[in-house]
């Protein structure tokens, strides 16, 4: 089973998000904002992570830029980034830093599914050919 | 007219003192002129004077000639008779001559006749003047001693044998003249050592030196015995040398008379051109102070351009200073729109996210089925739509802020129940924060638009709840003071720099601290305007990382009435 942490400061939507993982066969962890998650990334080790960018005293892109720099063994967990901003910079900015892919506010939850479900295929294959050789 | 008065003196000083010096040029050269002219007519006129006492002398022998040579006088002076000599060799040359004494001596130097002033002396005698006249005598006999005793040798004719002496008789210069008495033609004879000897005596008296003078044309000569400074003075030596006086007169200066005759027209030529110079001095002083007016006029007109360009200059600079600063004014206003734009997107796609979500939660959810389940997302579904009303407010109310055309309704209400109800709202949409209320200081009620401080207090909740997203705990206090209901709403969250302080009620503006919050910063521009349009006063407090505190006060009557008290 895999454990997907969603980051976001608004409660009711970390709240949703979770139960629709939750509905989708999801482990899930919660954290408010880019400080707590990386508490939570180094304790529990998620597999995939959803992560909103704007967020008080540590927005994704810094969460992001963090584990690049000081924890490279976590950069290979996939961040979907989550953005109510429209403009394309963020979300540049975010998937140069590493994010896997993103998703706009408000989410469309199938489409959320549909791209954890293409991370799993990922990882499992990748653990897959780790095991293999 | 310091610098005018400098200028005068100079001028007329230079031109004075250039005019005096050719005044002076002129008349040192006219003296100078003068003074050659007049002594070179000094020496003419010495010149003259010795000719003519040399005339008065020589004269002397000349006129004794006539009757010493004389066959009469060789032929009637040994015999007489006595009338006839004296007449002929004295008295007629007293009349005729002015020959003062005459002395005849006969051939043995005994004294035979003497005439003296015209008068026969009847007894022969000297008077004083024995040593002159004999000593003249004894020449003239040498003389003719040397002539008998010696034939063979060339001898003067008799008759040019004479000698004449200048002498001093009792101080009177005199001229001595003596002849010896010889024959005019060759009937008669006379023996060597026969000769009678005539000795003229004539005193250089005032006759003689008024015949010196109009030889001389020198009508005031006389004799004087010592010279007078300042008179000119030819001296009168014996033939020993010894000096007798002098011949003086008053002087002819030409030079000192022209001088004299031209002296007033040069002055007048001078004053005329010292009163030219001080009219040219004068013309050159006005000139001057014309020039010195015109270039301090133009120096002071250059001045004037000089400062108005410099303040056109700081004028249009100062223009330009105004232009940047508004052009940087508006394009911060304009990045300030911006970013609203994209957080007022940001701040209702939130909410909108949290419906969305709950709406196909609630579509699809296995669980859709419970009545709690349906009445939680409902719940959330209704947070957010009041989220969306509330940043909807908002921004109406900021537009009708900004256009001026904002209007406060008064009315009398309960500002507690106001309070109460807006924290019993955020409560509803902020689950995580608690409100601490102490408001029982406050009065029954206040005169104030109501939907306006609903918002004020709404978005100062709602700020502390979303800066202080790990410090649960608001509280706010309110109190009566001076007729003004003050509320304060302090939060523990993560505050402000002071320089954000200032700038933190202009629209559009957010702390640093508020990066990565969402909000569009006009919130507290319109709790401002709101509470200035009710002639109140909000206020902050706040430090970083400890959270932050803003003071409304609000006039519990209105806005009108702390005017009036102001007034009063």
């Amino acid at each position: 089973m895999m454990t997907v942490l969603c980051i976001d400061d608004e409660a009711d939507i970390r709240q949703l998000i979770v139960e629709e993982l939750t509905d989708a066969g999801f482990k899930t962890l919660e954290a408010a904002n880019g400080q707590e998650g990386l508490e939570v990334i180094l304790s529990h080790w998620p597999d995939i992570v959803i992560c909103d960018i704007s967020m008080p005293i540590m927005d994704g892109q810094q969460l992001l830029a963090e584990i690049q720099v000081n924890h490279p063994e976590l950069s290979n967990i996939p961040f979907i980034l989550l953005t109510a901003l429209t403009d394309k910079e963020n979300v540049l900015t975010g998937l140069r830093a590493g994010a896997a892919d993103y998703l706009t506010k408000p989410i469309d939850f199938d489409l959320l599914l549909a791209k954890l479900a293409g991370c799993v295929t990922r990882i499992e294959n990748d653990r897959a050919v780790g095991r293999a050789l | 007219m310091q610098q005018d008065n400098r200028i005068k003196s100079h001028v007329t000083f230079v031109l004075t003192l250039l005019t005096a010096l050719a005044a002076v040029l002129i008349a040192g050269f006219a003296w100078l002129a003068s003074t050659k002219v007049d002594d070179i007519a000094m020496e003419r006129q010495k010149d003259f004077v010795k000719q003519g006492l040399d005339e008065q002398v020589r004269a002397v022998a000349r006129e004794l000639e006539s009757v010493t040579t004389w066959d009469d006088a060789v032929l009637f002076a040994p015999t007489g008779p006595r009338e006839w000599v004296s007449y002929n060799l004295g008295i007629w040359m007293h009349q005729y001559f002015g020959h003062d004494r005459t002395y005849v001596f006969n051939p043995q130097d005994e004294l035979a006749y003497v005439v003296r002033d015209g008068k026969d002396i009847p007894v022969p005698t000297f008077l004083n003047d024995a040593e002159s006249v004999t000593a003249l005598r004894d020449a003239i006999r040498l003389v003719l001693r040397k002539r008998a005793s010696q034939e063979d040798v060339a001898q003067p004719e008799i008759a040019e044998i004479f000698e004449t002496k200048i002498v001093n008789i009792d101080g009177h210069p005199a001229v001595v003249s003596a002849r010896p008495i010889v024959p005019s033609s060759e009937k008669v004879s006379l023996a060597p050592g026969q000769e009678y000897v005539t000795v003229a005596v004539k005193f250089l008296d005032s006759a003689v030196v008024g015949e010196i003078g109009r030889y001389a044309r020198l009508d005031k000569l006389h004799y004087a015995s010592a010279s007078p400074p300042s008179l000119a003075a030819v001296p009168i030596v014996s033939t020993a040398g010894q000096p007798l006086g002098y011949l003086v007169w008053e002087p002819i200066r030409p030079g000192m008379m022209l001088i004299e005759q031209i002296a007033p027209a040069g002055l007048a030529g001078a004053v005329v051109a010292m009163g030219v110079v001080i009219f040219l001095g004068r013309g050159l002083h006005k000139t001057s102070v014309d020039l010195s007016e015109s270039r301090l006029a133009l120096m002071r007109h250059r001045d004037e351009l000089e400062e108005t360009v410099k303040l056109r200059t700081m004028e249009i600079e100062r223009q330009r200073e105004e232009l940047d600063r508004l052009l940087a004014q508006e394009r911060h206003v304009n990045a300030l729109q911006r970013q609203f734009v994209a957080m007022a997107s940001h701040e209702f796609r939130t909410p909108l996210a949290v419906i969305d979500a709950a709406a196909q939660r609630l579509s699809r959810a296995k669980a859709s089925s419970k009545p709690d389940y349906v009445a939680e997302k409902a719940a959330q579904i209704r947070s957010a739509v009041l989220r969306m009303v509330d940043l909807m407010e908002s921004i109406l109310s900021a537009g009708r802020l900004e256009t001026g055309k904002a209007e406060i309704k008064l009315e009398r209400f309960s500002l507690t129940d106001l309070i109460e109800s807006c924290c019993e709202r955020q409560a509803e949409i902020r689950k995580s924060h608690v409100f601490h209320r102490d408001l029982v200081k406050l009065p029954e009620t206040v005169l104030a638009d109501r939907a306006a401080i609903e918002q004020v207090i709404t978005n100062l909740l709602s700020n502390a709840t979303k800066y202080a997203p790990q410090a649960p705990d608001i509280h706010i206090t309110a109190w009566l003071q001076d007729r003004m209901a003050v509320v304060s709403i302090a939060d523990g969250g993560i505050g402000m720099d002071a320089e954000d302080l200032p700038k933190l009620f202009q629209p559009y503006y957010r702390a640093r601290s508020a990066s990565g919050i969402a909000g569009t910063g006009i919130g507290l521009n319109i709790v401002k305007q709101i509470i200035d349009l009710h002639g109140g006063s909000v206020s902050v407090e706040s430090s970083l990382g400890k959270g932050t505190t803003f003071t409304v006060a609000l006039p519990t009557d209105g806005p009108l009435a702390n005017l009036v008290k102001q007034a009063a």
